[in-house]
């Protein structure tokens, strides 16, 4: 039996346990599948080459999430002529979410699709970490390199805005 | 803080799953690139021009081989004009500059027959003059200032003398001696 070697051991459990937790906080986060491909690309190499970087995280699911913020947002700027490109003229913009059979269900989740996408990227990355990931605001500080008011502050706002924009529909179909 | 209806219906909404096909291009580039896999590939030197190689060559390829076509170009023009000079071929530049040399030698030749040889020995360092005690100095330098103030007004007046001697012991003293022609 060939042996496993105990980097790509620790690789693919890596991928296994938070891939798809970092694709969703991605795709949330730039709106396009192959940004988020080359994010993961990129944040799964960065590990291949230094795996010294996961030796001092204490919770690393954490800090995979602020790995892949910190890529997301340096992408983002680097991209920033191409995000306006995507808002201004509606290029096809993949959703984070599954479809649904349910008519309701999947006009619920477009208009949510949607309406992350109106949220400012900060808030939208606090909304995300909160909602689907459960994290506290003091694990969204950390991992977000800010105040854990701030993140409260900025969860505020984006849920507030988020129920502003879906409350027709949240109240057809509740 | 308690969740409310609203933020319950957000939590239900599943969020799409990785593609399958990811798992294995991901993993298998990042692969590549642990350093488990590099240092089982090469020894040290070899693993030094890799690294090189990724970090310094592979991320500009195309100007690296500009460059490196460039040179080439440079270093085969110039190989070219040495076997052009080797093989007593003269530029034609070449040529007209021996031939200006060649003229230049001969005007020097003409200007030497009619002034006469000239003389390249180094000049003959001036000869400074001990300056006098300061007790002479300053009745002397006084009279002689004098003097010289008289003559050069007497030369302004429209009589004509001729300078002697000028000397300078200190730049403050100026001696002119005049005589009248």
């Amino acid at each position: 039996m060939q042996k496993r070697m105990p980097g790509r051991l620790d690789l693919q459990q890596l991928y296994d346990e938070h891939a798809q937790a970092l694709f969703a906080f991605l795709m949330n986060f730039t709106r396009d599948q192959h940004d988020t491909r080359d994010l993961l690309q990129e944040i799964f190499i960065k590990l291949a080459r230094q795996p010294s970087l996961l030796s001092g995280a204490r919770d690393l699911r954490a800090f995979l999430l602020r790995l892949a913020h910190n890529s997301a947002v340096d992408l983002m700027r680097r991209r920033g002529a191409r995000g306006k490109y995507h808002e201004q003229f509606g290029v096809e913009q993949f959703s984070a979410f599954n479809a649904d059979n349910n008519p309701d269900e999947r006009a619920f989740r477009e208009a949510l699709s949607t309406a992350l996408g109106e949220l400012p990227e900060d808030q939208r990355a606090v909304v995300h970490l909160k909602i689907w990931e459960n994290l506290t605001f003091e694990q969204i500080a950390q991992t977000l390199d800010i105040p854990p008011n701030t993140a409260a502050s900025r969860y505020r706002y984006g849920l507030d805005k988020l129920r502003t924009l879906l409350r027709p529909l949240y109240d057809e179909i509740k | 803080m308690n969740m409310d209806d609203f933020e319950k219906k957000l939590q239900r909404q599943t969020l799409r799953q990785i593609p399958s096909d990811w798992r294995e291009a991901i993993l298998q580039t990042a692969q590549e690139r642990t350093p488990a896999t590099v240092q089982r590939l090469a020894p040290m030197l070899i693993r030094a021009v890799l690294i090189a190689w990724r970090e310094l060559v592979q991320p500009c390829r195309y100007a690296w081989f500009g460059m490196a076509a460039l040179w080439l170009i440079f270093w085969m023009v110039n190989a070219h004009t040495q076997l052009a000079d080797s093989a007593g071929w003269v530029a034609p530049s070449t040529r007209v500059a021996s031939e200006r040399i060649r003229f230049l030698k001969d005007q020097r030749q003409v200007l030497v027959e009619l002034t006469g040889p000239i003389d390249l020995s180094p000049a003959e360092p001036t000869r400074r003059t001990l300056p006098k005690p300061r007790t002479d100095r300053g009745a002397s330098g006084h009279n002689q200032v004098g003097m010289a103030r008289c003559a050069v007004r007497a030369a302004f007046s429209g009589s004509t003398y001729a300078v002697l001697r000028t000397t300078a012991p200190h730049p403050a003293q100026l001696i002119i001696e005049f005589q009248r022609c």
